[in-house]
């Protein structure tokens, strides 16, 4: 639905945050009386809902501005789709999240995880995490595996869930749980944010208050959730085949 | 607050953690404190008996001053020096052994994962942004206390910042008549108990847009195990 949405923002990393947003959804077949809202969030307090009208009479917003907050280095927004028919508020369309930094949306300045080809490997994939970041290594000598990886589900489906269940046992488990760490602060925000995984994120933080025996087991039992969710989210699985995930 | 004054105030909780009881150093003064540009006065002896008239005179103090939630709402030296101001009540009273919570119940964090956890940023947030009575289930407390109910869902983004959520958690674990949550609300064993009602809210909210949602309309669509607890 990203296609269909023209979004500009100004001023990301001064006191004065502005966008602008309008959104034609013509293409989609959704009633015209749908609802189309874009929710603007910039951590979990700061979040802001505009009205874009209806799929029939969209309604454009021009500079609006964002309150100055914190230093927080990612907005992100969410077009939502929502019927609006007596007592019903159905979604009947949801965008993923856009990320906006300071060098646009879906930039790719600083991904939060490098995909690099390597030929010196012994393996399909595997991580690297030498620096502190994790860097997606995939062996470049096998034939035809850049294609497979942008187009063949089923090779995507057998391959990331493993990579963010490897990631994810190193960061809060291998390594402990550091939130100051710049790494783990963009992994916890992948989680919740784009994932949208919010049970239990801290037992996998260790922030328990309580001394309630939270160990690497549970933390274990979180990573595996996260992944059951992160599968879903992004695959479909049938019978005889696999679709989606980008 | 500035930053000299929250490295000295990590050091007054970890000192009063480790039983120690000698006055609180005074923090308000030019070394560890700014200016704040706006002139309103706060009454440090002032005491609450609840979270709620907290939130309530924080509310009005900067209402009566000009400032607006947005100007102040992330500021954390304002939100970490009100919470030293009170912070004998916050920690108990004053009793030989007060009761010290993690930091980030008196520090205000930026930490967006933590910042709900502050004593005195979450009366005065959830009062500004839901109005005066929405938010009494998770308000009615004790001001030294955080709460079952806070812990439990406003970590939560979509939760937190959604006032008919917040009005219908209140309109059904909330006993007006008590002034505390209705009995059994947090008990796991009961159907439709608080814990469930987080529960379901984050499957309906895969299908329906609760962000639009009357508190009527949130009511309508809790499974009949909720029954009980909407009278």
């Amino acid at each position: 639905m990203q296609e269909s949405v023209k979004l500009d923002v100004t001023g990301l990393n001064t006191p004065n945050v502005a966008f602008s947003c309008s959104a034609d959804l013509g293409r989609y077949n959704f009633p015209e009386s749908a609802a189309v809202f874009l929710d603007v969030y910039r951590n979990k307090y700061i979040r802001q809902r505009h009205s874009l009208g209806t799929v029939g009479s969209p309604v454009k917003i021009r500079d609006e501005k964002i309150p100055r907050f914190s230093s927080y280095p990612v907005l992100t927004y969410r077009i939502t789709v929502t019927d609006q028919g007596q007592g019903s508020k159905l979604i009947l369309g949801r965008s993923s999240p856009i990320l906006f930094t300071s060098s646009g949306p879906g930039s790719s300045a600083s991904p939060i995880l490098p995909l690099r080809y390597q030929n010196n490997i012994n393996q399909v994939w595997c991580i690297d995490f030498e620096s502190g970041k994790p860097v997606l290594l995939i062996n470049s000598g096998i034939t035809g595996i850049e294609e497979k990886i942008r187009n063949d589900a089923l090779f995507r489906h057998s391959i990331f869930p493993a990579v963010l269940r490897e990631i994810l046992f190193y960061l809060f488990i291998l390594k402990e749980p550091d939130e100051e760490d710049e790494t783990t602060q963009k992994w916890i925000q992948y989680i919740s944010e784009t994932l949208g995984f919010h049970d239990d994120l801290d037992i996998l933080k260790d922030e328990n208050d309580e001394d309630d025996g939270t160990d690497s087991e549970s933390r274990m039992e979180v990573i595996e959730s996260i992944i059951e969710k992160f599968s879903c989210k992004n695959f479909t699985v049938q019978s005889d085949s696999v679709s989606g995930g980008s | 607050m500035n930053s000299d004054g929250i490295v000295r105030f990590h050091e007054v909780l970890a000192a009063l953690r480790s039983g120690e009881n000698s006055p609180l150093p005074d923090l308000n003064n030019a070394q560890y404190s700014d200016e704040f540009s706006v002139t309103c006065d706060i009454d440090p002896e002032r005491k609450f008996q609840t979270k709620y008239e907290l939130g309530l005179y924080i509310l009005e103090r900067f209402t009566g001053s000009g400032i607006k939630r947005e100007e102040i709402i992330q500021n954390a030296g304002i939100w970490t020096w009100l919470a030293y101001v009170w912070l004998r009540q916050l920690t108990g009273g004053e009793t030989e052994k007060p009761e010290i919570g993690d930091d980030s119940r008196y520090i205000f964090s930026d930490d967006f994962r933590k910042n709900y956890r502050h004593l005195v940023w979450l009366p005065y947030d959830m009062i500004s942004l839901h109005g005066k009575d929405a938010s009494m289930l998770f308000l009615y407390g004790r001001v030294d206390k955080q709460g079952d109910f806070t812990e439990q869902a406003l970590s939560r983004m979509d939760i937190h910042s959604n006032t008919s959520i917040i009005m219908t958690a209140t309109k059904l674990y909330f006993d007006s008549g008590l002034g505390k949550n209705k009995k059994g609300a947090q008990n796991r064993s009961r159907p439709g108990n608080f814990r469930r009602f987080v529960e379901v809210l984050k499957q309906l909210d895969l299908v329906y847009d609760l962000a639009s949602c009357s508190p009527d309309e949130i009511m309508a669509l809790l499974p009949t195990e909720f029954d009980k607890w909407k009278t």
